[in-house]
């Protein structure tokens, strides 16, 4: 409890410090950022620890992070004297928004303390991905310098994205938790922000669509955007007097919950199976899973091909500190910038653009797949930012782009150095179209809100024969760019070997199609072009209604078009951008996806859905919100229809929480996730909190290789941040690709060595076996400890168990070894020399 | 630190609007001279007498072994704890590279490591006469003579760590604070005003941005100087009708103290670990609230009697301070009843005494131990045995005789002083003894060690030098920093050597502090033989 309190401070201190400090930068929100500030705190805190300690002027450690979070109040006490109007003006719009600012901190209150709860019943870190993010989250805890030590293959600096648990590492070293509850308090944490967020931008969204309206007085109005009141379709209700706060927190709830709690229609459709069968829904051993695996693609060859459809609260439930989980809340502020961005005009000036700047680049660092959707943001954000033309479109939405092309690499420039090797390239969906149907069932839930948004828009300004042309001469160009750049990596040297294999594959499978005639089937036959077809008229909806509002002049289109895009309302046009990029994001992979490890489009489809999830749940709650609010019963049937879907989306999260904590609650609630482990393996556990206090972070810990997703394996290194020669391999090709053969080349044979005292291999020549004599065998285990550098030993079961280590071999560590400790089950040797 | 009303104004920080300068007889100057001359003299001889003929110990060394590693291009050590005084890091950098630092006689490799705080130290002793028109020149002879001779503030200077370095820039930056609110010389016509305000600007941007970087002890004295500049800076805008904002470009000054900090921290942006020793210092500081400091030499005695027996004029200081802040309170009751109003500047003055020792007694009860706690704690008694003696100098620097009333308890005070500054010293000095117990373990084992490699230099005939991993600094375990500093020639050398026919010397560490301190003797700590690990 302890923790969470301390934890929920500093959130609370590095939340309001930013909120003064970047005051200048969100001042036209007319929340001024209060939603998005806490997690404009937690990321401004890490992104600076994490470029001073690339850049060696401070060290990861807890002094560091003090230093960073003071500078973010010097940072804001300067703002504050240096521009003491704005600063009172701040003031004076939390005051007047003060519902606001209750609201969202309630919000944030509940999510956290929540799920903080919620973890306790549930804390163990033991299965999926979960070591992995505490092995990240350690290292970046325990290692004070730059690069990051990668615990999983000692010698070398980490090949991933780890920002987004160097920002949990950061509140951790900050308030002084254990990574182990770090890990825990920190989901609780990102739920919390996220939370947060997505009403701060719910809020902003429906507050300017009523004032707008004219149901607010000019005063409360952020400055500098040109009034023009216009009555959007279906006309909004009028304001309620002192009521009028309700409506737009209403909005923001909204928001919050289709984004963090809502689900895909999974598991209604299994009710509705059960129901309609007389029987109850399936509820064994982790039935919540299949929400996230909804459906699969199937191979050339008809093979099952796994395709992940995570969405944020399965994200939660599941427990895992993924890099999509950590980014969600940053492109939630990617949004809030760019509609802030939107409020100014479009206009990117000298004092916002570091903001953005740093936004786009922590998400590089945190997932780098958000990069692109969050570029765009801003990027549309600019050129509709307000009407005159297309050229000042392009010239804004140009100069944005500018300013981030050259600003993120240079921000990112120690990751770029350091950090992943970039992907192989895109590959063409030649086989796996979605079924309208299942797209239906993942966005099921959004689909009305964003329909409802879509005509509310419409019917604001109709979009134009020349605009629906021009939007759908774009789309098809972009489609067709991408599909021919897939194209284009066939013939390269990877992209040729996944044609063969899927040659191959075809080919295997029997019949007589080779494989273009077997996309065209599937295309064709399972009705992918239908999806393709349906997304992309959506998309072409927004993309004429972007044309109008970047291209009409006043007066071109009539008065009403003038009046819409020369200063409508802005918050129409920020749907607008969310709707379109959040389509976009769902077609995308229908036509190319990431050619990665895996030569499948599993986390293409994985990691673009859920960013479209963010973009289209925010569009929905708006359109949802809008047409609540609006006159005539048509809007209030959409609305009814619209909320009636939303809330069956709702269904899962209560039910899967449930069932999940009722299936880990046979342990005394607690935070720590290393808690399960000390039941189940408590001599582990003890050595674990030996290596911690006794060995410099350094020291590399060598352990038996660990398996992908078997979390007690290589689970020293992860609690402990100390490299071991091998850790999860499967995870290591993903980061590394072809490198990682070469860079563990002599690791498995060493370890093999060492853990069976230097004797030959079981297969081995039985005359060799015995001729190896004690000190032939002694110096061979010296040897492969000084070769590889490892300094402590450890000997496990699992160790014991792989490579059959006796107790004669054991012996002789014991000499050539100093015994450092010893737990049931466990050994810890240290290598005795020094240099 | 405040005058009585009426009283001749010529002490006390508070009464500021009614101060000037002392009237000046030549005679009463050249005495003042004297006796600052004699105090600088004094203060100087018990910082710099004998400063490297102690090891370093195992706090002191972390710092001086990473200055001198980088000084020499060797990779520096991973310490368990890290240097966390960028400033001395940086100074202690540069004094190497440009000497060297391992040199015997004077310019040693201890004395250049100490070179800095009893340096400072010794400005330290010189920086209350910058304000002596402002508190005046008595007042500011007691204060000197206080920093020079007291044991603690000696002892602090006597060491190569951040403590001595923050206590000294503590009392620059206040004396800056101060002397810059000096009515008279603020009001004195022409260019030299001018050139005093504008270099009193930058001596204290100096003492801003060197104190930014001292270490853990910053921080202790982070919350007592906002309170003093807070006070000064009303007391300077009551003086100009101004009560919110002081007379000082405050961007300015912080831009100066910033570059100032970097420049000193990064030994002239040389290298970059002096910078990152602030954030380590100020973790360190943070972990001092919650945590037990490491034990790098067993506390011979419990605290409060360490404190008492080496203390006495922080104990006569407390009792001065008691006795004035009863008295003040009596007046400022006695003024209320006369509806004259009590003096708010005193009443601040007081407060702030007040919470200075309040903070001052939360650093040394701090489970961390108390760092900079003997700074924040006597400076203010300083201030109170300053603020009451210091009329008493000035009346018998004026009077040119000794025959006055006042002067005739001269002897006496100054017997008792140098009484008290003994029995200091001399309870101070058997920590010290304490200390050369460890001192000549790692004295014997390096003379040892080098008369066993005395014919390494031969060709390929000697010993190589071989320190396992507790010593070594391996990265199987933390290093021990002062046999790491101790043998750090021997050690680089012993590298160059390592391909020698001979068994190498194997130095390892024995089992610990248990076995040096057992019975109350000082045994060795280290093993030294010949042959493989």
């Amino acid at each position: 409890m302890d923790g969470v309190i301390r934890w929920y401070l500093a959130v609370q201190l590095v939340g309001w410090l930013s909120l003064v400090a970047f005051a200048p930068d969100l001042r036209r929100l007319p929340s001024r950022g209060h939603g998005a500030s806490k997690t404009l705190g937690v990321l401004a805190t890490g992104l600076a620890l994490w470029l001073g300690t690339a850049w060696g002027v401070v060290r990861t450690e807890r002094g560091g992070v003090a230093l960073v979070v003071l500078g973010l109040g010097a940072l804001a006490l300067w703002r504050a004297r240096r521009d003491p109007a704005g600063f009172a003006s701040l003031r004076a719009a939390l005051r007047e928004r003060r519902a606001a600012v209750v609201a969202g901190e309630v919000l944030f209150a509940v999510a956290f303390v929540g799920w903080a709860a919620v973890r306790a019943l549930d804390p163990a870190i033991e299965h999926s991905e979960q070591p992995m993010d505490l092995m990240l989250i350690q290292a970046s805890m325990v290692d004070p310098d730059y690069p990051l030590l990668d615990p999983w293959l000692s010698g070398h600096a980490v090949a991933y994205y780890a920002l987004g648990h160097g920002l949990i590492a950061a509140l951790a070293l900050l308030v002084a938790v254990p990574s182990e509850v770090a890990y825990n308090l920190g989901q609780a944490c990102w739920l919390g922000l996220l939370v947060s967020v997505c009403f701060g931008l719910g809020y902003d969204l429906a507050t300017l669509r009523r004032e707008r309206a004219g149901g607010a007085s000019p005063g409360s109005r952020p400055g500098g955007e040109a009034e023009v009141a216009l009555r959007p379709a279906g006309g909004l209700a009028p304001s309620r007097g002192s009521w009028s706060w309700a409506g737009p927190v209403a909005a923001g709830v909204l928001s919050a919950v289709t984004v963090a709690v809502a689900g895909n229609l999974h598991r209604v459709a299994e009710w509705a199976r059960a129901f309609a069968a007389s029987t109850q829904p399936d509820r064994g051993h982790w039935w919540w899973w299949r929400a996230s695996r909804a459906f699969a693609d199937r191979g050339p060859g008809g093979e099952r091909s796994e395709v992940i459809t995570e969405f944020p609260f399965f994200s939660y439930l599941l427990g895992d500190d993924h890099p999509h989980l950590l980014s969600m809340p940053v492109l939630a502020l990617v949004a809030t910038l760019a509609f802030a961005l939107v409020l100014a005009g479009g206009e990117l000036s000298r004092r916002r653009a570091p903001l953005a700047v740093a936004a786009c680049a922590s998400l590089w660092l945190i997932n780098g797949w958000d990069l692109p959707a969050a570029v765009a943001l801003l990027v549309a954000a600019a050129a509709l930012g307000s009407g005159g033309g297309l050229a000042p479109a392009a010239r804004r939405a140009g100069r944005v782009g500018l300013a981030l092309a050259l600003g993120i690499p240079v921000l990112s420039l120690p990751f770029l150095l350091t950090g992943a090797p970039p992907p192989k390239g895109v590959l063409p969906n030649l086989f796996d179209p979605t079924p309208a149907g299942t797209l239906l069932l993942l966005f099921g839930a959004l689909a009305p809100g964003v329909l409802v948004a879509l005509a509310l828009l419409a019917g604001t300004m109709p979009p134009t024969r020349r605009g629906i042309a021009a939007a759908l001469a774009t789309i098809a160009a972009a489609g067709a760019v991408l599909v021919a750049r897939g194209a284009w990596h066939l013939r390269s040297g990877d992209g040729a070997d996944w044609l063969e294999r899927a040659r191959v594959a075809v080919a295997s499978a029997g019949g007589d199609r080779d494989v273009a005639a077997l996309a065209v089937a599937r295309w064709l036959g399972e009705g992918g072009w239908i999806t393709v077809a349906a997304v992309g008229a959506l998309a072409t909806v927004c993309g004429a209604l972007a044309w109008t509002a970047s291209v009409a002049r006043g007066g071109a289109g009539g008065r009403a078009m003038g009046e819409w895009a020369a200063g409508g309302d802005p918050a129409e046009r920020f749907v607008l951008v969310l709707a379109g990029l959040g389509l976009g994001l769902v077609l995308a992979p229908e036509l190319v996806f990431v050619h990665d490890v895996f030569g499948t489009r599993m986390n293409t489809v994985f990691k673009l859905h859920y960013q479209a999830w963010l973009l289209l749940g925010l569009t929905a709650a708006w359109g949802t919100a809008s047409a609540v609010r609006s006159r005539g019963a048509g809007w209030r049937i959409a609305a009814t229809l619209s909320l009636a879907l939303l809330g069956a989306g709702l269904v899962y999260a209560p039910e899967a929480t449930l069932s999940k904590v009722a299936a880990a609650s046979d342990r005394p609630p607690t935070l720590d996730g290393l808690a399960g482990w000390r039941a189940s393996r408590p001599g582990l556990v003890e050595a674990i909190e030996w290596v911690r206090r006794h060995t410099p972070p350094g020291a590399v810990v060598a352990q038996a290789p660990g398996d992908s997703y078997r979390a007690e394996q290589s689970l020293v290194a992860a609690a402990t941040g100390r490299p071991t020669p091998i850790g999860w391999r499967g995870h290591q090709v993903q980061w590394r690709g072809a490198r990682y053969g070469e860079l563990v080349a002599g690791r498995e044979e060493a370890l093999r060595s060492i853990y069976r005292g230097g004797r030959a291999d079981e297969g081995a020549a039985a005359e060799e076996a015995e001729g190896a004599t004690f000190g032939a065998r002694e110096e061979a285990v010296a040897e492969a400890m000084a070769r590889w550098r490892i300094d402590y030993l450890l000997l496990g079961d699992l160790e014991r168990e792989r490579y059959g280590t006796t107790g004669e071999d054991e012996a002789l560590l014991s000499r050539v070894l100093e015994r450092a400790f010893e737990a049931p089950g466990v050994t810890v040797y240290r290598r005795r020399s020094g240099p | 630190v405040s005058g009585a009303p009426g009283r001749r104004p010529s002490s006390g920080l508070a009464n500021g609007a009614a101060s000037g300068p002392v009237s000046g007889a030549d005679a009463s100057s050249r005495a003042a001279l004297a006796l600052a001359l004699a105090l600088a003299l004094a203060g100087g001889a018990l910082r710099f007498a004998g400063l490297g003929d102690r090891l370093l110990d195992g706090g002191e060394a972390g710092s001086a072994w990473t200055a001198w590693s980088m000084a020499h291009g060797v990779a520096p050590p991973a310490l368990e704890r890290p240097p966390e005084s960028g400033l001395l890091l940086g100074v202690q950098a540069m004094a190497f590279w440009m000497t060297g630092g391992a040199g015997e006689g004077p310019l040693d490799g201890e004395w250049l490591a100490r070179l800095a705080p009893a340096a400072l130290g010794l400005l330290a002793v010189a920086a209350p006469w910058l304000c002596r028109r402002r508190i005046g020149i008595g007042a500011a002879a007691i204060a000197s003579g206080l920093l020079a001779l007291d044991p603690g503030w000696v002892a602090m200077a006597r060491r190569a760590d951040g403590v001595g370095l923050a206590g000294a820039l503590t009392v620059a930056v206040i004396a800056c604070l101060i002397a810059g609110t000096s009515g008279p010389l603020r009001s004195a016509a022409g260019d030299r005003a001018g050139r005093w305000e504008a270099g009193l600007l930058w001596v204290l941007a100096a003492a801003l941005g060197a104190l930014a970087v001292s270490g853990p002890a910053t921080w202790d004295v982070a919350v007592p100087l906002l309170l003093v500049a807070f006070l000064v800076s009303r007391s300077a805008g009551a003086r100009s009708g101004d009560t919110k904002r002081p007379d000082v470009d405050l961007p300015r000054l912080l831009r100066r103290a910033g570059v100032i900090a970097l420049l000193l921290a990064s030994s002239g942006l040389t290298q970059l670990r002096g910078v990152q020793a602030v954030s380590t210092g100020l973790g360190s500081w943070l972990a001092s609230w919650a945590e037990e400091a490491p034990a790098t030499v067993p506390a011979a005695r419990p605290g409060g009697v360490s404190w008492a027996a080496e203390a006495p004029i922080l104990a006569l200081g407390a009792i001065a301070a008691v006795l004035l802040l009863v008295r003040s309170s009596n007046r400022q009751r006695a003024a209320q009843r006369t509806a004259q109003g009590a003096a708010p500047a005193r009443v601040a003055a007081a407060g702030l005494a007040g919470l200075w020792l309040a903070w001052g007694t939360l650093l040394a009860l701090r489970p961390g131990g108390p760092g900079g706690a003997w700074i924040v704690l006597s400076l203010p008694l300083f201030a109170v045995i300053a603020s009451a003696c210091g009329p008493w100098v000035d009346r018998l620097l004026a009077s040119r005789t000794l025959g006055s009333r006042g002067a005739r308890w001269a002897p006496a005070a100054v017997a008792t002083g140098l009484a008290l500054v003994a029995a200091g010293a001399t309870a101070r000095a058997a920590g010290e003894r304490e200390r050369l117990g460890a001192d000549s373990s790692l004295r014997l084992l390096v003379a040892d060690v080098a008369a066993l490699a005395l014919d390494r230099s031969g060709a390929g005939a000697g010993h190589a030098l071989l320190l396992e991993g507790d010593v070594a600094g391996s990265r199987a375990r933390w290093p021990d920093p002062a046999l790491g500093w101790a043998l750090r020639e021997l050690g680089r050398e012993g590298a160059r050597a390592a391909g020698a026919e001979r068994a190498p010397l194997v130095v390892s560490s024995a089992d610990g502090l248990a076995t040096l301190w057992r019975d109350g003797e000082a045994l060795g700590r280290y093993r030294l033989r010949e042959g493989s690990p």
